[in-house]
């Protein structure tokens, strides 16, 4: 029994070794980096820089940018997820297929692909341009890099919807209509709630990438507006200023942390249902 | 029955992909009154009362409620509701909740739908569970949760569907007899399905029989039980011997090499017919002193009587007897006239083979492998 | 049925929009030219490219490398600490080990990458690693966020399999270890596969993680397509990409058509087929392994690491020489000659943007590279830290081709020798005649443009500005008569007040981009490296370029020399000078200088007949191109010198306000952004109320016996 046991930790020992060495003391060192300066003196600095005007608004501007692109994602992906679930089983199967097959294309090459779509003189105007019409103006505005993050990670909204809502037991549905809800009603009072934990882990997968992208915001932003991701990228592939890129990082996790704290709080517990 | 029709099924018939699901089946039910939809898996009776319900469209024919053709009347605008099999109760709501839902929808005040709620949880014996989460309740209790969530809007019918297929069989007795107590109290029409004839029999007013998506028999238990209208109800509702026979003259058939008196007519002369004989209605003689002689083949202690199987002319028949006899002893048979039955042959005829027993648990992995499709 | 309809197409429509960037992707694979703004005729040219560019097969071979040893360790770390995480007693340190495992998955991918790339880079300083990113770094930094993916997909087919399992199988008589390999790894099979294809999967796609952790020298394909899309990305690449959709397309159609079919009668032959291909993709493992080791131990490898600028190099694209190549093929037969032993060269070649770029990546102790080739304040600052090596000129007989007036520049004018100058330029500007004005053009023409058109409103969203901050400034400085060198602290802050003025025109901060972003017609104006301007306007008639000048009518603008030097962590310095030397040597040097359209202080490209007639008219703009004085003095006055630290400090500090600064930023997405947020939150607070009000009646004890009384 006492070989048995001592083999049972064994066996888990090299995944704990591992995750101490290349994941928690990777952590530490970002706070090390965050909190000390050049020399490696303990230092509130990098923080304090980061509360200039300028940083405030890249924070502020990721975090409007990622909100606005998993609110977009969530608005596209549930009626897809919805209708996708209705559908045979084989069909669904196939389509989640054909949603999960773009993921396999790099994504640096799917948004250089946008790039030669949204450019000025790109495909998207060129067709417009035999309408007589644009050329509008695309590449290199938010509502590019918008779209950008919508098309990278809105099959990361979608699964997750699909396999929630694929789940609910048709009965209940119907449960639902027989005591009186029109289809609409039922959509609003019992699928949506029941399909709250896939929404979460959509929110969730595609708010975190999001928010911390760089490359998208490089080319279909044309680099004239820095996300957090790109000002980390920039202090680490750059500037060599790896404390500020640390406090940059460290804020970032507080970020997340605190969003996904705020977004299970309140869909944990639901009783209530949503009110229409 | 004097009371109103309340439901009509006119000549309804439904296939899917080509599957003829219900045959042209018509059908009266009235108020207050307790039927039953018996048969076993794929006969047809869930999908007549998916029909009532309005979850399936029927392909022909009329379903009327209460005077009016509502075929294409939605679910939601029924005034039916129905207790599901194995419940489906939102999972998001607490017990309250569900069963307040149908009043959420109608704008009911929040004293209202307390007092409505309350009312109901203390019929179905649960109060003070309000707050629970309905996942975290027990078999019993998600039933009673469903059938206060279906009543609370005061439906004229109620559907049931297998309402206590998943429960154990000490609960499902209790639960039948409050199902009867709720149906008395409320004077709501219930229709309930089940393959449980025992079930059937013993709560309701009239029961359906159902295969292959035709109507067998509708009539009372007693009727049901003591009358079967051919070899399939008689197999299905509780255990008997069918025979092959032959009515010689009015009262008199002949099976088994003997001539038996009966007490059925209007059969032709010399017509082939089934007969019936309830296993508990055969007397154990000595051999040579009863009407039939045979060798026992087997002897089961059942608790209140014995079940014997004995072979009489390579028939195999079932008798319950209090009386215990030594397997290979040679026995005889006595049959009182009024203990024999007479059907007209049917497509069902011979199907049955020897002494035959509807087998709940056959009928379960019928199901199990139902599902997996 | 109305409903059906609408969601068809619906579904359709958003097909759509997840396809269409690799319809384009795909239609541009069988483009017969090099563009995305063009289409012209169909053609597999780009598929027979790529089967002849090594270097992306490489990155390739590299990266599938890189994914199947990861996921299988992964996979083994994964399946054993999930056996002992099932088994755990303790709640709390079963939850806390499970928190810990998901940290990779849900932290952001650029924040693993980095808090990695921390610890190696402190840990590489503390035990004095010459090379602290690699290989080895990347690789554990892929296990590293494959585990949770495996532990996750494994750990829930422990947690399913009946206890008893094991104890049955001993109670007939197994083994632990029987009872282990005949019962229990059957049952957790399909959970260690599914871990292992998505950890090859999360492996093969990633980009961010390994772009922190990779090292000098092993180029992953994403990372590869990354520094092409910094430029531009080649057809083949597209082709490569379509093969890969292609057939991963086939893959799961076959996949998902043998799963369908009747289970009952297929199971055995399915059985047999999911056997086929575990197998098969194990045989495919083994031998990519095996090949591996045997290549490496058969023949000895030579790895050279040449860190370089994009578009640097003649790369052999479009009948030009492939520099690399010859100089593999070169070194290898010369190898041969020498020693009577055949090796095999192995050149990874890797480029960067600018030179700040390198400067990051070769202080973070990824310093595996054997060349690189910075400008001349760059070398300056990197000769001061110490950071490259003095020259063995013995060991570079070609170093007499560079012609003498180049072999002391003012970077490198000590006893020794630590560069041998590639070649020199000056900064012009490059503009698109269809998008300028007339007026502009004609003074352009006269010879009288300066910096001010760079400054121009009418060219507002047009302009392309330097994305590292030396050129940036400089621009800025040039155009303001501010001495780049010895600018005081007013003077900086004046050059990025001029910067600032300029962002809200800036289409967009580029380096290598601007190829691509100039010669597709998207943009009027950029300041850039003159032969990089050549390059451009010979790809793209509508461009021209011009040397700013100032209000004198005297050019005013920067003059660069970018020099070879060998990084003092250099791994293999005897074949860095090999390739130098190689280098001067007259076949790659006229190709290279055919091919990058920049000076070369070589002679014999210079006196090359078959180089001066290629290039025409162009040699004297290159050679001749009416600078002020002599190329001495314009080194003297007009290059860039390294600058001390408290004015780099504020050079960076400047740079990075202006990058995070916001002016051309619309705020209207904000006001979406609390207009969506509020009506959340009024939501929210909506539903609370509601909630209370519901529960009111219910929810406390006291109030429901008063109801009850009530009632």
């Amino acid at each position: 029994m006492n070989k048995k046991s001592l083999m049972q930790k064994a066996a888990a020992a090299p995944h704990m070794v591992w995750s101490v060495l290349f994941i928690i003391a990777p952590l530490i060192f970002v706070v090390y980096y965050a909190f000390t300066d050049k020399e490696g003196n303990p230092t509130l600095g990098n923080i304090t820089e980061l509360a200039q005007a300028s940083y405030l608004e890249v924070f502020i501007r990721s975090v409007c940018f990622a909100f606005l692109a998993t609110v977009i994602c969530l608005i596209i992906a549930y009626p897809i997820a919805y209708f996708m679930s209705k559908a045979k089983p084989r069909t669904q199967k196939i389509l989640i297929m054909l949603v999960m097959l773009p993921q396999w294309l790099n994504f640096l090459i799917r948004t250089y692909s946008w790039m030669a779509l949204l450019e000025d003189t790109g495909i998207i105007n060129t067709i417009l341009g035999y309408m007589n019409i644009g050329p509008l103006h695309m590449i290199n505005t938010s509502g590019a890099v918008i779209l950008g993050m919508v098309y990278n990670y809105l099959p990361y909204m979608i699964i997750p919807l699909h396999s929630v809502i694929s789940k609910i037991d048709p009965r209940v549905l119907e449960a639902a209509s027989d005591l009186g809800c029109s289809p609409l009603r039922v959509l609003v009072r019992v699928v949506i709630p029941l399909s709250v934990s896939g929404i979460v882990s959509g929110v969730t997968m595609v708010f975190v990438p999001s928010i911390s992208t760089f490359y998208i915001s490089q080319k279909l932003g044309g680099g004239n507006f820095d996300l957090i991701g790109d000002t980390i990228e920039r202090q680490f592939q750059t500037a060599y200023n790896y404390n500020l890129g640390a406090a940059m990082s460290f804020v970032l996790m507080l970020i997340i942390v605190i969003s996904m704290a705020v977004m299970n709080r309140y869909s944990g517990e639901d009783d209530g249902g949503v009110i229409v | 029955m004097n009371e109103k029709k309340i439901i009509e099924l006119k000549n309804v018939a439904k296939s899917y992909d080509g599957e003829m699901i219900l045959d042209h089946i018509s059908l009266d039910v009235h108020e207050k009154e307790f039927v039953t939809f018996l048969g076993p898996s794929g006969c047809g009776k869930t999908t007549t009362l998916r029909i009532i319900a309005g979850f399936v469209t029927p392909d022909t024919g009329d379903v009327v409620f209460d005077g009016t053709r509502i075929n294409d009347i939605p679910a939601y605008k029924r005034h039916v509701n129905t207790v599901f099999q194995k419940y489906a109760l939102f999972p998001h709501l607490n017990v309250y909740e569900n069963i307040a839902f149908a009043l959420r929808l109608n704008k009911v005040s929040e004293e209202e739908i307390f007092e409505r709620v309350e009312e109901m949880l203390a019929m179905v014996n649960l109060r003070g569970f309000e707050k629970r989460d309905v996942n975290l309740l027990s078999g019993g209790q998600q039933q009673r949760v469903a059938i206060a969530r279906a009543l609370i809007n005061k439906p004229k019918v109620l559907l049931l569907d297998e309402p206590l297929g998943a429960l154990d069989l000490k609960l499902r007795k209790d639960m039948q007899n409050e199902l009867k107590n709720i149906q008395r109290k409320t004077g709501i029409t219930f229709i309930y399905v089940t393959h449980d004839q025992e079930e059937a029999l013993s709560m309701s007013d009239t029961v359906v029989v159902m295969a292959d998506g035709k109507i067998q028999q509708i009539g009372t238990p007693t009727d049901i039980y003591n009358e079967p209208q051919n070899a399939f109800v008689a197999d299905f509702i509780g255990e008997s011997n069918i025979i092959d026979g032959i009515m010689l003259d009015d009262y008199k058939v002949r099976f088994s090499g003997h001539e038996f008196e009966c007490l059925d007519k209007g059969f032709d002369k010399n017509e082939r017919v089934d007969v019936v004989v309830r296993p508990e209605d055969v007397d154990v003689t000595k051999p040579g002193q009863g009407m039939l002689d045979g060798v026992v083949t087997s002897v089961t202690f059942k608790g209140v009587h014995y079940e014997i199987i004995v072979n009489i002319n390579n028939f195999k028949w079932m008798i319950q007897s209090t009386d215990y006899v030594e397997p290979n002893q040679n026995i005889g048979i006595y049959i009182e006239p009024d203990a024999i039955h007479i059907m007209k042959r049917s497509e069902y005829s011979g199907k049955f083979g020897d002494y035959s027993s509807f087998s709940d648990e056959l009928e379960k992995l019928s199901d199990a492998s139902e599902e997996e499709e | 049925m109305k409903k059906k309809v609408f969601g068809n197409i619906y579904t359709v429509l958003i097909f759509l929009f997840l396809y269409m960037p690799i319809a384009v992707l795909i239609l541009y694979s069988f483009n017969g030219l090099n563009s995305t703004s063009e289409f012209e005729g169909f053609s597999l040219k780009w598929y027979r490219e790529l089967f002849s560019d090594s270097a992306t097969l490489n990155a390739l071979k590299n990266t599938l490398i890189l994914a199947i040893l990861s996921a299988i360790i992964s996979t083994v770390i994964g399946t054993m600490a999930s056996y002992g995480i099932n088994k755990m007693q303790n709640k709390h340190v079963k939850s806390a080990t499970m928190s810990v495992t998901k940290i990779p998955m849900v932290n952001p991918d650029i924040v693993v990458g980095i808090s990695m790339m921390l610890l190696f880079v402190f840990v590489g300083g503390i035990i004095g690693a010459k090379s602290n990113l690699g290989f080895g770094t990347v690789l554990i930094a892929h296990i590293t966020f494959n585990l949770p993916y495996v532990i996750l997909s494994v750990l829930p087919k422990f947690k399913q399999m009946d206890k008893s399992l094991p104890e049955a199988a001993q109670d007939l008589g197994c083994t632990p270890i029987q009872s282990f390999l005949k019962v229990e790894l059957p049952a957790i099979l399909p959970g260690v596969i599914s871990g292992l294809i998505m950890a090859f999967t999360l492996s093969l796609d990633d980009f961010v993680i390994s772009y922190f952790t990779i090292g000098s020298g092993f180029e992953t394909l994403p990372i590869r397509i990354y520094s092409m899309t910094k430029k531009r990305v080649t057809p083949d690449m597209y082709a490569l990409s379509t093969l890969i959709f292609v057939s991963i397309l086939i893959l799961l159609l076959v996949s998902n058509l043998t799963s369908d079919k009747n289970r009952e009668k297929m199971s055995k032959k399915a059985k047999k087929i999911t056997k086929i291909v575990v197998s098969a993709i194990f045989a495919v493992i083994v031998i990519i392994t095996a090949i591996v080791l045997i290549v490496t131990a058969s023949t000895e490898t030579l790895t050279l690491n040449v860190y370089n600028w994009g578009e640097y190099i003649s790369d052999g694209g479009e009948d030009t020489l492939d520099v690399n190549k010859a100089f593999t093929e070169y070194y290898e037969d010369w190898y041969y000659k020498e020693y009577g032993k055949k090796i095999k060269v192995q050149l990874n070649y890797t480029t960067y943007a600018s030179n700040e770029d390198m400067y990051a990546k070769l202080k973070s102790g990824a310093t595996g590279y054997d060349i690189v080739i910075p400008s001349d304040y760059m070398i300056e600052r990197l000769k001061k830290e110490g950071l490259i090596q003095p020259l063995d000129l013995n060991k570079i007989p070609n170093y007499e081709n560079i012609m003498e007036e180049f072999r002391n520049p003012f970077y490198d004018n000590g006893e020794e020798k630590y560069t041998v100058m590639y070649t020199y330029g000056v900064i012009g500007i490059v503009y698109n005649k269809d998008r300028l004005n007339q007026e502009d053009l004609e003074k352009i023409e006269n010879g009288e443009a300066g910096w001010e058109l760079l400054w121009d409103e009418d060219y507002k969203g047009q302009i392309l500005q330097f994305n590292n901050p030396r050129d940036a400034m400089g621009t800025a400085m040039y155009s303001l008569g501010i001495n780049v060198n010895t600018a005081t602290d007013e003077e900086w802050q004046i050059a990025f007040e001029k910067l600032r003025e300029q962002k809200p025109l800036v289409q967009s901060y580029v380096m290598d981009e601007i190829f691509n972003k100039m010669e597709g017609g998207e943009a009027a104006l950029a300041a850039y490296y003159a032969g990089d301007c050549m390059t451009m306007s010979a790809a793209n008639p509508s461009l021209g370029f011009y040397y700013p000048k100032n209000a004198d009518g005297k050019i005013s603008t920067n003059i660069f020399a970018d020099a070879m030097c060998i990084p003092t962590a250099a791994e293999n310095t005897e074949l860095a000078h090999a390739y130098i030397n190689f280098m001067l040597s007259e076949e790659p040097a006229v190709a290279n200088a055919e091919y990058l359209y920049y000076a070369s202080p070589n002679k014999l490209v210079v006196n090359n007949e078959g180089y001066r007639e290629s290039l025409g008219e162009d040699y004297d703009v290159i050679y001749d191109s009416d600078l002020e004085g002599s190329l001495e003095y314009m080194f003297e006055n007009y290059a860039y010198r390294n600058l001390p630290d408290e004015k780099l400090h504020l050079l960076n500090s400047l740079w990075e306000t202006l990058k995070v600064d916001s002016a051309a930023f619309g705020g209207g997405i904000y006001i979406v952004c609390a207009v969506i947020a509020a009506v959340l939150i009024a939501f929210a607070i909506y539903a609370y109320i509601i909630k209370r009000k519901r529960r009111k009646l219910y929810w406390t004890p006291k109030a429901k016996e008063q109801s009850i009384q009530k009632s």
